[in-house]
């Protein structure tokens, strides 16, 4: 019985049979072509699996291999087919020498180093080694991070638990880094519930030389003497340009402000030093915030005064209180205008008698709670005199 | 009487494809490596007779060649002090005859990078990292993986993470 093909294709609806018109056209001619080819295809293809995968087994097998390029030579009938994978040169080098080549590379312009540090991982690790790069201290995990060749320029310490042992071990690791030029300091989210008073003051020590730029905000388990007056003055006064204690969060509720009283900003108005403050939750009085804004206009020189902005705020500090501080630079000669700021910040503008010089107050009014304390133990004034006082000079 | 110059004393080196170079002991006085093993060996002494060629089994011939042709040209030079490796690193100063000779393909200054090291020929080692820094410099990372043909390893991840980190260095 002879098989046949079900028709697929009712004739009896369409009278034209495109099979009868495929069968030895060019269509099919070149169908079959193709079929050829890739039959050829598969076949070469099969042959060079089977010589690669021999040479792979046949141990002593002469393979044309040299340091930097590993290629495999496989014969298909009269072709020889060549699939190279060429290395880099860098390879064969050892790190020491990679280390050499990228030092001068790191003296070059900035973007060198960085574009170095993007090749490979190979290159970002030895660019970390030897650059004198700025680097961002989450958590130093092993002593290998940090070598002779590190310069930090800026510590970045973020929601770590700040106690003694890491104090200790961060101290032990200065010595083998260079932290000459260490610029900035900064602590965020930074559990203080675990140290004391002296660990700040130890932990501070070796990194105040050239220290510019001092942060500790949103921190929490803080206590009263966590910060104080004695760490700020160990600040150099010469360099700080600014401090900023921002975001305080005290371990205990009864706990109201810092121990940074007057004393820090009679320091700095002093030595004629006026870094970039921001004071939260301290024991700074509205007396000494007038006198500092005072000092201001009377030390800072006349270029400096022209040409810096300086912002010095005061926020949730009980002992700050906006409608006196009106009254006291009146009573200093100061002229002072306030004015509305963004969020709950009022300005208050204070400008010296006969002349353009400003300086600026902020004052941030004390949160809903903290308020209503408040009020229930001295009534305030006036509304402004809840305020929190901040002091931003320009 | 007058002194009698003495003859200059030569050495034998042989190449890992065991080709032997005749050098002066005063231009291989330059490798740190031989004139240490010269030394300790005795080798170095008015006395010594050795017909033997010290084997520099790292090396191949063509560049021994060049690191005998670049101590040629530099063994007369100073030694440089120490306070040179503390100054800033800098690549611009390149002698001229330095740039000309190491006018070579990157396989040739690879190997003579290896073969100084190897030799502990510090001027030669110093000169051609020089110049590889100089092939680095003002490159974006593409541009030198494409140079040097380097693999970017990285992940996403990580080089988003480098990004990140660089872009807090140019702030």
């Amino acid at each position: 019985m002879e098989l046949q093909r079900k028709r697929s294709f009712n004739s009896s609806t369409v009278s034209h049979d495109f099979r009868k018109e495929y069968k030895g056209s060019f269509l099919e001619k070149k169908g079959r072509k193709e079929g050829k080819k890739n039959g050829l295809k598969s076949i070469a293809e099969w042959i060079m699996t089977k010589a690669s995968s021999t040479k792979k087994t046949n141990s002593s097998g002469t393979s044309a291999t040299s340091t930097n390029s590993a290629s495999h030579k496989s014969v298909v009938g009269a072709k020889i087919v060549t699939v190279q994978e060429k290395s880099s040169y860098f390879d064969c080098v050892p790190n020491e020498i990679l280390f050499q080549i990228l030092e001068n590379c790191k003296s070059s312009e900035s973007s060198t180093t960085l574009s170095a540090r993007r090749v490979s991982r190979r290159f970002n690790a030895c660019m970390d080694h030897i650059s004198e790069v700025k680097v961002n201290v989450n958590f130093v995990e092993s002593e290998s991070n940090i070598g002779h060749h590190t310069c930090f320029k800026q510590f970045v310490f973020q929601n770590v638990p700040l106690s003694d042992e890491l104090i200790d071990f961060l101290r032990r690791l200065f010595q083998f880094a260079d932290i000459s030029k260490l610029i900035q300091l900064s602590l965020s989210q930074v559990d203080f519930s675990s140290c004391n008073s002296l660990s700040l003051h130890r932990f501070l020590a070796p990194l105040i030389k050239s220290l510019e730029i001092f942060e500790i905000t949103q921190c929490n388990g803080m206590r009263a003497d966590s910060v104080t007056d004695e760490h700020l003055a160990q600040l150099n006064a010469s360099t700080i340009r600014r401090i900023c204690i921002d975001g305080v969060k005290f371990a205990s509720g009864a706990t109201r402000n810092l121990d940074i009283g007057d004393g820090a900003l009679r320091r700095f108005a002093k030595l004629a030093a006026f870094p970039t403050m921001i004071l939260d939750r301290c024991a700074v009085t509205t007396n000494t915030v007038c006198d500092y804004t005072k000092e201001w206009f009377e030390q800072c020189n006349e270029s400096e005064k022209q040409l810096r902005s300086q912002v010095c705020t005061v926020k949730r500090c009980p002992k700050v209180k906006g409608s006196q501080f009106e009254s006291e630079c009146r009573r200093r000669g100061l002229r002072c205008k306030n004015r509305r700021g963004s969020g709950s910040l009022t300005l208050y503008n204070v400008q010296e008698e006969n002349t353009k010089r400003e300086f600026t107050i902020a004052l941030a009014a004390l949160e809903d709670k903290e308020l209503a304390e408040k009020l229930k133990i001295t009534p305030p004034d006036d509304p402004i005199s809840c305020n929190l006082l901040t002091v931003p000079s320009l | 009487m007058a002194a009698e110059a003495k003859p200059e004393r030569n050495i034998k080196i042989s190449s890992s494809d065991n080709e032997t170079f005749t050098v002066p002991r005063n231009v291989i006085r330059l490798s740190t490596t031989i004139n240490t093993l010269l030394q300790d060996l005795g080798l170095d002494e008015e006395d010594a007779v050795n017909t033997d060629p010290i084997p520099v089994q790292n090396v191949t011939a063509p560049i021994l060649k060049k690191v005998i042709a670049w101590c040629t040209y530099h063994y007369q030079d100073a030694t440089p002090t120490d306070d040179a490796d503390n100054r800033e690193k800098r690549t611009d100063d390149i002698a001229s005859w330095d740039v000309e000779f190491l006018k070579v393909d990157q396989g040739t200054l690879f190997e003579l990078i290896l073969a100084a090291n190897y030799l502990d020929i510090k001027g030669l080692l110093d000169v051609t990292c020089k110049t590889v820094a100089n092939m680095i410099k003002g490159k974006s990372p593409e541009e030198i993986r494409r140079t040097f043909n380097i693999k970017n390893d990285f992940t996403p991840e990580e080089e988003e993470q480098i990004r990140k980190e660089n872009a807090w260095c140019e702030d």
